[in-house]
């Protein structure tokens, strides 16, 4: 603290008038902590924001802006810590808008206060349309700072909305249960996007996509359609983007059937990810330049990894 | 350093709260020194024990005291209470020679013991112990809302602190015009 601010208030313990044990006990603590600390006075922000400032770099915030009608915020240092949050609503009976409307100084304090590089922000746009219309125009006030966004909802319109709106954000993630008739029919332009529940998702959308990793998970593409797209990609007829880095998961994929009467060849290759030993089949074209890589992960659940990549930059 | 009157005559010392050394130990006799706190009561401590306060290892390496010389001068520390300076003691002699655990549990549960003890040592200088300590601190608070932390960690509102603000402008202001008229009495 101010030293010489804490030295005329008599409540306040010395022990906060020593900065260096100020220091020490503000670096034990945890964002949530440190958040709620701030909140308790102007003089408490001013001591935590510099130990906040050094935290924001490696921080991860997260903001839940979800069903159950609560903000929260997430804080990750990393894989190797748990998360801890911190949630708010006002009270049971508590519209979520009044909620979000009430909460917008809190999330404008917690991004100035840890500043960090890394935000991230789960939207429902299906509670109601002007909360989702707030929603909308947050995301978008911050989408210099935004670089992972989630949308979890079942609006088709929104969906469409979402992917057109945030196509600038570094990472898009769409998880819902979407009609069967749902098809999006427009370039997907985003730098890093995953679909889970895909099955809308076409050999189409994967032709047009504009960016460098799709993740395609529950998909209802079959292993023939990736052997007519491979063998379109390998005769020149259509391209992708150069550097293309697909995952794609959906039931009884196979391979070798993906790659048959494509020129291929097969042979043993250890995963970076996961150090275990898979088969990596490389698809060449007419003139033996290899145009894509393709194997098997299963990190979480078993998923096909197509890398599109020549022969200088082979795996 | 000179100690009190009433530290070298009416307290005795409390002995080291060590278990004798082991026959491994080394054969040259370990030195002893005395501290007390606010109130006299002199603990009699190892040269090793205190190698743990960088403060106190700093004034007893050049002085090449006797025991009696030990036993007559004391290290007095006024500034912290005695049941606070127990607590450190019995930490440097429990950890004498050792390396530190990651972890301290034996540290006061109580908030204003444990700030007077982060006082303590922070004077003192053990690192160690004020790392487990300022963890502590730090503990105390896990969980808990805006409201509570204040309450826990006794932290003034703003407008508690403006108050305390406007308190010391107006107590500077008088001091200085006391000290201005003083200045001007002088002068005639």
């Amino acid at each position: 603290m101010n030293a010489e601010l804490s030295s005329v208030t008599p409540k306040f313990p010395n022990v906060w008038k020593l900065y260096p044990v100020l220091i020490e006990i503000l670096q034990n603590m945890e964002a949530p902590e440190l958040l709620n600390l701030s909140l308790c006075s102007k003089r408490a922000l001013k001591t935590v924001s510099p130990v906040c400032a050094k935290l924001g770099p490696e921080l991860e915030v997260d903001f839940k802006f979800n069903d159950t009608k609560m903000v929260v915020f997430n804080h990750g240092l990393g894989v190797q810590t748990s998360s801890t949050n911190a949630s708010w609503q006002h009270s049971e009976e508590d519209s979520f808008l009044k909620t979000w409307v009430s909460s917008q100084s809190r999330i404008q304090h917690i991004i100035q206060l840890f500043n960090p590089t890394n935000l991230t922000a789960k939207l429902d746009l299906d509670i109601d349309p002007e909360t989702t219309e707030r929603m909308f125009a947050w995301a978008k006030q911050q989408e210099n700072r935004l670089n992972y966004l989630k949308y979890g909802g079942t609006s088709e319109e929104m969906v469409v909305r979402f992917l057109k709106t945030f196509s600038k954000c570094e990472v898009l993630s769409l998880t819902g249960n979407l009609g069967q008739q749902f098809r999006v029919d427009f370039p997907l332009e985003s730098t890093f996007l995953i679909v889970n529940q895909a099955h809308w998702v076409t050999i189409e959308n994967i032709w047009n996509f504009k960016g460098e990793v799709f993740g395609i998970f529950q998909s209802s593409l079959r292993n023939e359609d990736l052997n007519v797209f491979l063998k379109d990609w390998q005769s020149g007829a259509r391209n992708v983007i150069e550097g293309l880095y697909l995952m794609i998961s959906f039931e009884d994929f196979d391979i070798p059937t993906i790659v048959s009467d494509i020129p291929h060849v097969s042979s043993p290759y250890i995963r970076r990810d996961d150090q275990q030993e898979t088969i990596l089949y490389e698809v060449f074209n007419d003139d033996e330049t290899m145009i894509a890589s393709l194997y098997c992960q299963e990190m979480t659940f078993s998923k096909l990894i197509i890398r599109f990549s020549d022969s200088d930059d082979r795996l | 350093m000179s100690s009190t009157e009433q530290g070298t005559s009416s307290a005795a010392p409390a002995e080291p709260t060590t278990a004798p050394e082991s026959a491994a130990a080394p054969e040259v006799p370990e030195s002893f020194y005395y501290v007390h706190g606010k109130d006299k009561v002199v603990h009699k401590v190892s040269a090793g024990a205190l190698q743990h306060s960088a403060l106190i290892h700093g004034m007893i390496s050049n002085l090449g005291y006797t025991e009696e010389q030990a036993k007559a001068n004391p290290f007095p520390f006024e500034n912290i209470d005695g049941d606070i300076l127990q607590m450190v003691v019995d930490w440097c002699n429990q950890h004498k020679g050792k390396p530190t655990p990651p972890e301290d549990t034996n540290l006061p549960k109580q908030k204003e013991k444990l700030f007077d003890l982060v006082l303590a040592v922070n004077y003192l200088e053990i690192k160690e112990l004020l790392t487990y300590c300022c963890k502590q601190v730090a503990m105390m608070v896990k969980g808990k809302s805006p409201e509570e932390i204040r309450e826990i960690w006794m932290i003034p509102t703003d407008a508690e602190d403006e108050a305390a603000e406007k308190e010391a402008k107006k107590r500077a202001g008088k001091e200085a015009a006391g000290e201005t008229a003083a200045a001007a009495g002088d002068a005639k």
